[in-house]
């Protein structure tokens, strides 16, 4: 009697089992995943300048204007893009009336007003924070809020780059409601956000993962998936999980990594916008280095696109500017300087430079042509590509001896200008600001009037007059070999064909993460 | 004992100020701080690096930044994380938490299997079976755990997906310990192979050295049988140089599990570490590195004491 009951019960529930778990899978939480080699320091913005971390929050936060795909500047949590001819911005270029959205809700309810916007420059300014980069921000002289949705931006001196801080290098807005009258940095904010971003923050499993869920208030339009995983994941664990497809898109994967995830099916390698390239640092004021004719001998000896093709698996370009072809201001008729050993050798034999022992290195007056190359340690491509150098220059009778630190000793390093040679790699923002130069100048460039060029740029409202001043420089830094640009370096993500809507933009490669969806 | 065991710890104390002092130091000799992490960024000004090292303590002389931490640690306050912007302490624990499982996991493969491994390879008559499991340990023990781990990884986790990519637990779910061991399975096993061959070959020696002696002959001749020889009169014997080894392996055990938490995305301490150094987050560095020295300086005393109880001949004065 017991059986049969037992038995009836089990089998009408066995539907009703079966029904429960189709429904459940079915209303089960849709995810996308994305990997991430590094890990976020905190998510409170202007703190830390890794890209990655930038990624992740503009995921949970949101910038006035964002860069679209195409280069344009585009209106974000503001209304539209201020332009001397609609009256955003002064005709001399030092002030901008920004209106701002008046539907955007931080993600615990609150309104998003001007007074967010003076509250995040205040932040950004405050000198008892360490923040490492203020942009423009520092330059502002006045934010008048002459309503709550209106930003009025007073520069002292014309300034040009307000837009592109306000879109991608420091842009996100804080909210000051959430943070005004707080011990900022030891505040749990950092690792528990509130923003106006598409994704609310949920949970941040140290050295693990950071888990975001949709935002259904977002005001670019809710989601189509519940929730945004991005998992720290080095090289190998990120292979395992592309090979699993447990993944829609790993962010900036290594050369190293390159030929693999070519192979994988159902992924595809691209390259996301970045303005972004490899160089070798020459030492202008060295005692070998000062002479030009080493430097462009150096520079006719180096065979880029042999490196491109062997390192950098043939996805960047060889480049003889000091700005990447991808930037508007890039000068495509600098003087080239193509592989051509000969050249190389007539240059340093017409400089005095002779190999009169025979040991294959040349000498000048008793002393040896022996460099010394500053490389990072700790990544394979970085010593391929300095080896690749070592062995193209001592074909021309130049000896290199390879000298690897660590990261965060290379700028004291060059700063000191204890180097000749080095090896890395720079980014320039889409409205330059032109560190390399005028900022560290590690290379110790010393033509003034070239650099007055540059100087001049941040107060030329003409943007064609200011792409021709730093054209003519990059012209000049070229006839000079003061630097020796080696190729641009993309920036490689690896998308699922499932993924469809990703469309990478200089604000960052899931700045429209709120658009995508997974098939 | 307890008068032994407070000697010991109490000795420690030189020890560990001697190390702490040496530590500092050495992270003081490479050029830059943690401040220059940010340096090679162009949009970084140089200004905002110095007034970074201001705010951070960065620019007062070393002597004066080594005794303030000293200062602070004593009082439990291991000072703030420079990158996490949060305290040190609670950054090494919650990997430090991490880390044991992983290790204990470890641990428990490594003995068990060991253990087995060693008995049965002293057991066994046959040469063909000792030379093969002797093979065994001995493969286990020059295999890199990043190769081992990365094939366990390629044919369990891709092939056959028994097992998870990597991470403790299924993201989005809420912490289960058959979910923690589901995940925990694959890289203890690797972390463990290394010390299951070790650790047999110690135990296989101790007795076969153990059954040549005299008393376990006495056992013979009263006619116990091998079985029992074995466990009842020579494990006990045998077991004692694994406990040295034992000890001496829980710190390495703790620090070296780097590598297996590299490739299997296991959120611990190793990485923690490695993070910490290359972004020269002193603060975390110094934490976890005094960490590790408390667990030597305990492991030894442990080992000490476990001698005692293996042991009845050892006495402590």
């Amino acid at each position: 009697m017991l059986e049969s009951i037992h038995h009836l019960a089990l089998r009408r529930l066995l539907p009703v089992v079966i029904a429960a778990l189709v429904l459940g899978s079915a209303g089960a939480q849709s995810r996308v995943t994305v990997l991430s080699p590094q890990e976020p320091a905190t998510l409170l913005p202007h703190l830390d300048l890794l890209t990655l971390t930038h990624e992740v929050q503009q995921l949970i936060f949101d910038c006035l204007f964002v860069v679209g795909e195409d280069g344009d500047y585009l209106p974000n949590l503001a209304a539209e893009v201020p332009t001397v001819a609609n009256g955003g911005v002064s005709a001399d270029g030092t002030t901008y009336t920004i209106r701002l959205r008046d539907d955007v809700s931080w993600h615990d309810g609150e309104r998003l007003d001007a007074a967010d916007v003076v509250y995040t420059w205040r932040l950004i300014t405050d000198p008892d924070l360490p923040v490492p980069a203020r942009g423009v921000w520092d330059k502002i002289e006045a934010i008048e809020t002459p309503d709550p949705y209106t930003v009025v931006v007073r520069f002292a001196d014309t300034n040009v780059a307000f837009l592109g801080t306000a879109s991608s290098d420091s842009c996100f807005v804080v909210p000051e409601h959430a943070l005004a009258g707080r011990e900022l940095v030891e505040d749990p904010f950092n690792r528990a956000p509130i923003g106006t971003g598409a994704f609310r923050f949920e949970e941040w499993q140290s050295g693990a993962f950071i888990r975001l869920s949709a935002n259904p208030a977002y005001f670019g339009g809710a989601p189509a998936f519940d929730e945004l995983v991005v998992r720290f994941a080095g090289s190998q664990a990120a292979r395992t999980s592309l090979q699993r497809g447990e993944a829609e898109l790993a962010l900036h994967i290594g050369f190293a990594d390159l030929r693999f995830a070519q192979g994988l099916e159902a992924y595809s390698v691209e390259q996301a916008p970045d303005h972004a390239w490899w160089q070798f640092w020459i030492n202008n004021e060295g005692p070998i280095l000062a002479d030009r004719a080493v430097r462009r001998a150096l520079t006719h000896g180096l065979d880029k696109r042999l490196i491109t093709e062997t390192v950098f698996g043939g996805v960047a370009d060889p480049l003889d500017a000091i700005l990447p072809p991808s930037h508007w201001a890039h000068a495509d008729d600098v003087r080239a300087y193509p592989y051509d050993p000969e050249a190389a050798a007539s240059l340093l034999e017409e400089a005095g430079w002779t190999d009169a022992d025979g040991d294959g290195v040349r000498e000048k007056d008793g002393q040896r042509l022996s460099l010394e190359i500053l490389n990072i340690a700790g990544q394979a491509d970085r010593r391929q590509v300095v080896q690749i150098a070592q062995d193209l220059w001592r074909d021309v009778g130049i000896e290199t001896v390879i000298r690897e630190i660590d990261g965060a000793s290379f700028p004291p390093t060059m700063s000191s200008g204890e180097y000749q040679l080095a090896y890395g790699w720079f980014g320039e923002n889409q409205e330059p600001v032109f560190g390399l130069w005028l900022g560290t100048n590690w290379q110790n460039f010393a033509d003034e009037a070239a650099l007055d060029l540059l100087r001049g740029v941040s107060s030329t409202v003409e943007r064609e007059a200011r792409a021709e001043a730093i054209r003519a420089f990059q012209r000049t830094v070229a006839e000079e070999a003061a630097m020796l640009p080696l190729s641009t370096r993309p920036l490689l993500n690896v998308v699922s064909d499932r993924l469809d809507g990703y469309r990478p933009s200089l604000s960052g490669s899931l700045y429209n993460a709120h658009e995508w969806t997974v098939r | 004992m307890t008068s032994y065991a407070l000697r010991r710890t109490l000795g420690a104390i030189p020890r560990v100020l001697l190390v702490s002092l040496l530590l500092f130091l050495l992270l003081q000799l490479p050029a830059g701080g943690p401040a220059d992490v940010f340096a090679a960024d162009p949009n970084a000004s140089p200004d905002a690096i110095r007034r970074i090292e201001e705010l951070w303590g960065l620019n007062r002389p070393v002597h004066e930044q080594y005794l303030t931490w000293l200062g602070n640690m004593l009082r439990g306050d291991w000072g703030f994380s420079f990158g996490e912007r949060r305290p040190a302490r609670v950054v090494v624990l919650e990997r430090l938490g991490n880390t044991l499982w992983l290790t204990g996991g470890a641990l428990l493969v490594g003995l068990v299997a060991g253990v087995a491994l060693g008995v049965a390879t002293a057991a066994t008559r046959r040469r063909s079976v000792k030379a093969a499991l002797q093979l065994l340990s001995v493969l286990g023990m020059s295999v890199p755990t990043f190769w081992s781990g990365t094939l366990v990884l390629l044919y369990f986790g891709v092939r056959l997906g028994l097992i998870p990519s990597g991470g403790m637990g299924t993201i989005g779910q809420a912490f289960s310990l058959p979910d923690l061991l589901h995940h925990l399975a694959a890289p203890a096993i690797v972390l463990g192979s290394v010390y299951v061959a070790q650790w047999s070959r110690f135990v296989h020696a101790g007795l076969e050295e153990a059954m040549r002696e005299d008393y376990v002959r006495t056992a013979r001749a009263k006619g116990r049988h091998r079985g029992a020889l074995l466990m009842r009169h020579a494990f006990p014997n045998a077991a004692i140089p694994l406990a040295t080894v034992l000890g001496l392996e829980l710190p390495r055990l703790v620090a070296g599990a780097m590598v297996t938490e590299v490739v299997f995305a296991w959120p611990g301490l190793g990485r923690l570490l490695t993070e910490s150094l290359l972004g020269r987050d002193y603060p975390v560095v110094m934490a976890a590195l005094m960490l590790l020295v408390l667990l030597v300086i305990t492991a030894n005393l442990l080992t000490d004491l476990a001698y005692g109880l293996l042991d009845p001949r050892v006495r402590y004065g």
